[in-house]
């Protein structure tokens, strides 16, 4: 028996998809719909991904603040793209498919997060330096990736310029078959993790008390979280607060550490949050605002209200 | 006058107290110069890079910057 929250979410997400595909229909139905359809699929991705890396990173940092995007694990996806770009060439990038393209950047994303991030994870440091770490990091990557495009000859450059130019307005749907088999794998390892996450939740000592390998199983979560997070960012670009108002949400609506309701909890609010946010503003608003800028608004306000007033552990 | 350039600030004095001791008095020429010369080496560094087009001083502050502030944070010894 599935908790009622849970089917109330469903219901919800469910009933904001059906707004999607429907709302101001009109013209050639075969056309529009596939177009709608193409982007409620990205969206789900997007949705899936974000909210399950950050109840995942969450649980592995061990504090409701950290996201993998504070962490700057969006701005080093951004950073590979332009390190294949650069030592590909432009033709050399664009001459690989999407799948391809994005497998091997989600290789070389997952090698320099192992690389820079699992220092960082492995030794135990406070909340504190660990947030203020992530965004040196993130600001490291984001200046490493405009140094490279400086360093990129004009024509390379547009290359990294339209294929890093993603937001929710234009969402990439050119890889969208390849990008939901990741989205649906990854989602699949988490919930089968769910059990694993729980003893996680509890701590290191604990966690090795009960017979978790710890060390195997955070590289292994690390490596997921790069995953996802490279999903979403190659389809919408970098969300920087999306993840925490959607845990956040999760937390309250789901008071429980449990990740078998936590997880589908989040991955359906992130669901509902998007797909209705953007039926509001592109068929009821017209496409007043962008949905990025709201999202950015609402969870930046939530993040300073976490910081300042702490959340339930 | 030149835009947005991070870390300087972070960085620079925290070498500086850290080689000299904090008394204010005795570091702060040190500070004023010692930041000097990492901006200009970093704008010299930023020009000969892609001679001969520049690249902008706040882009490599960043990653210059980033990696000494990484470097001061964990390469700290731990007092006490």
């Amino acid at each position: 028996m599935p908790d009622r929250r849970l089917i109330v979410l469903f219901a919800l997400a469910v009933s904001a998809m059906l707004a999607f595909m429907t709302v101001g229909l009109r013209g050639n139905l075969a056309f529009v719909l596939e177009l709608r359809g193409l982007k409620l699929l990205a969206l789900l991705q997007v949705a899936i991904s974000i909210a399950m890396s950050t109840i995942l990173f969450q649980t592995v940092t061990a504090n409701r603040i950290l996201t993998p995007s504070i962490m700057g694990l969006d701005a080093l996806y951004l950073l590979g793209q332009t390190a294949m770009i650069f030592s590909l060439g432009g033709l050399g990038y664009a001459a690989l498919g999407g799948g391809w393209k994005f497998t091997s950047e989600v290789l070389l994303m997952m090698l320099l997060a192992m690389a820079l991030l699992w220092p960082l994870l492995r030794s135990r440091t406070e909340v504190n330096l660990m947030l203020l770490a992530g965004v040196t990091l993130s600001l490291l990557f984001r200046s490493l990736t405009q140094l490279l495009s400086r360093l990129l000859d004009p024509n390379a450059f547009a290359v990294v310029q339209t294929s890093s130019f993603a937001n929710f307005n234009a969402i990439q749907t050119d890889m969208n078959l390849f990008g939901t088999a990741v989205t649906l794998a990854a989602a699949l390892l988490c919930w089968r993790a769910r059990h694993v996450l729980d003893i996680i939740g509890l701590g290191r000592e604990a966690a090795i008390g009960l017979g978790v390998n710890w060390t195997k199983a955070i590289a292994a979560l690390l490596l997921l979280v790069s995953v996802q997070v490279a999903i979403s960012t190659a389809l919408v670009g970098p969300v920087a607060f999306f993840g925490l108002l959607v845990s956040a949400l999760a937390e309250r609506i789901m008071p429980t550490h449990r990740h078998g309701l936590l997880l589908p909890a989040a991955a359906l609010i992130a669901i509902i949050l998007l797909v209705s946010g953007q039926t509001l503003l592109e068929y009821a608003l017209d496409g007043a605002s962008a949905l990025g800028i709201v999202i950015e608004f609402v969870g930046g306000l939530v993040f300073l209200f976490l910081l300042f007033f702490g959340s339930r552990k | 006058m030149v835009g947005i350039i991070p870390f300087v600030g972070l960085v620079v004095p925290n070498i500086v107290s850290r080689l000299m001791g904090d008394n204010l008095r005795g570091t702060i020429p040190w500070v004023a110069l010692s930041g000097g010369l990492l901006v200009l080496g970093c704008d010299i560094l930023g020009r000969l890079l892609r001679y001969p087009y520049e690249i902008p001083v706040s882009t490599v502050m960043g990653v210059v910057g980033a990696l000494l502030f990484l470097r001061l944070m964990f390469g700290r010894p731990t007092y006490a």
